[in-house]
């Protein structure tokens, strides 16, 4: 129907009284209503209400790839691993911040459980910055002609290091969890640098001993992330 | 419709604060009453699912609190509630619809209507922040309606709101309550008097007394005072 049409009619039709309007809602809505309640649905909700910086820090690190690609720069690659901290650290910020704004209370009186709202805020923000870091790796793997498991290590070692030191921190210590994380990132950022910049101690390094390192820190993230979602407060919810 | 909190108990370590509470509530609004301390919120957090009692059941119409067909119908107030910084009046109401399983086109147009209801259109595309205590106040109780509650539980909903913003609220309620059951707590009790059909009084974690209430009984506040100074037989047994 064309607007001026549509216009038209709005302007001809009187506005229904606002009680019979709900009156007739409340009688008969429930019958029309469908709520989403698939994990899909849930996850790209919650994903339209993540902080803006998030999605920023993780478009930067994609845009400082692709120039890292097209440059061929090294120091610029050794830069996006030290950047991997930060990007973990402001999804950390994200899962707990119903918590922190004091919003919980409220997310846990909704349709959606608390349980189904955090898990699907932490597997949406983990999923698009996971599929990054794959993408990163890739790219910089063929960019630089880099080997993949190398430059696979040194995005995601970073990235869940610090996810894990962050949630537990955050766990404990839920009032000013913040700024310890924050300084969990810088410091796990400066390993990284360290640790990149030393060809000679990162070449000594055995491939196994980063399948472990990688292992271990997956399974100590499921562990947090069981942890957080068995809490007392969501117990009922 | 009908809520029924059977054995209700809430126990912390060293303290009760919810003491084997048990009633049942229909159509209408009851008001809640207490002193600080009282268990109100307690209470009131477990009838939303919120808090996991230490015993006891809450069901409405035989579904318990965590079906997805009471918390379909549920609307809850807290006493103190947040928001996200980086959202507007309006970002926080589209939130809640989401959550509340309000597809997009839906939402926009109950918000849209929602903040008119509430006085906040003017300023729904505001940050949060620059809100006054009395419009966030007001955004909660917009919150609460979104998904046109049959259950409505307001913990101190008139906190901060200017005395015609009061009287404005009191007559929400006392629409609302026509047709659904509304369970307001305040310990001002001026605020319940007028709507209130049916009024529980608490004290330690425990009814002191409940009943209905109608103006013949005289003032309501006069009687809550007497309550508390000695303990009154209600209309029904506890």
């Amino acid at each position: 129907m064309s607007k001026s049409v549509t216009k038209l009619l709005s302007e001809t039709a009187p506005t229904p009284d606002a009680a019979r309007k709900d009156a007739f809602l409340r009688a008969h809505h429930r019958a029309f209503l469908s709520h989403d309640t698939s994990t899909k649905g849930m996850i790209l909700t919650q994903l339209r209400f993540v902080s803006v910086w998030v999605w920023i820090v993780t478009a930067l690190m994609m845009v400082l790839t692709v120039i890292c690609v097209s440059t061929q720069s090294t120091n610029l690659r050794d830069m996006i691993s030290s950047m991997m901290p930060f990007v973990s650290c402001l999804a950390v910020f994200q899962t707990y911040r119903s918590k922190k704004y004091g919003m919980l209370e409220l997310e846990q009186a909704t349709f959606h459980t608390g349980r189904r709202v955090l898990l699907a805020r932490i597997s949406g923000i983990g999923c698009v910055q996971l599929l990054c870091i794959v993408a990163a790796t890739a790219l910089l793997g063929f960019g630089l002609q880099r080997d993949f498991l190398q430059t696979g290590y040194a995005l995601i070692i970073p990235y869940l290091l610090t996810s894990v030191i962050s949630m537990e921190v955050e766990y404990r210590m839920p009032s000013n969890g913040s700024w310890v994380s924050a300084g969990v990132a810088v410091v796990v950022s400066v390993f990284t640098q360290i640790l990149l910049t030393d060809a000679e101690m990162l070449s000594q390094i055995p491939q196994t001993l980063w399948m472990v390192t990688l292992l271990v820190l997956c399974i100590s993230l499921f562990y947090e992330m069981r942890k957080l979602y068995v809490a007392e407060e969501l117990a009922w919810n | 419709m009908e809520l029924t909190i059977d054995r209700l108990s809430k126990q912390y370590k060293n303290k009760i604060a919810v003491d084997r509470l048990s009633f049942k509530l229909q159509k209408g609004v009851t008001g809640l009453l207490g002193a600080n301390g009282a268990g109100k919120t307690t209470l009131m957090q477990m009838i939303c699912g919120v808090l996991n009692p230490s015993s006891g059941e809450v069901t409405y119409d035989g579904m318990s609190v965590s079906q997805e067909g009471y918390r379909d119908v549920l609307g809850y107030l807290p006493q103190e509630f947040g928001y996200y910084p980086e959202f507007s009046g309006l970002d926080f109401l589209l939130y809640f619809a989401a959550l509340k399983g309000l597809s997009r086109k839906e939402a926009k147009v109950r918000c849209k209507e929602l903040l008119e209801l509430v006085g906040l259109n003017d300023v729904a595309k505001k940050k949060i922040s620059s809100y006054s205590g009395g419009m966030k106040r007001r955004l909660g109780i917009a919150q609460a309606l979104i998904n046109r509650p049959e259950v409505l539980i307001l913990d101190e909903p008139t906190a901060g709101l200017d005395p015609k913003e009061r009287v404005r609220f009191r007559k929400l309620i006392e629409e609302i309550g026509k047709n659904s059951i509304v369970l307001l707590s305040t310990h001002i009790v001026s605020d319940v008097e007028d709507i209130a059909e049916r009024v529980i009084m608490m004290r330690s974690g425990q009814i002191v007394w409940q009943g209905a209430w109608d103006q013949s009984r005289g003032s309501l506040e006069d009687f809550y005072m007497k309550t508390f100074d000695e303990e009154v037989p209600g209309d029904e047994e506890l």
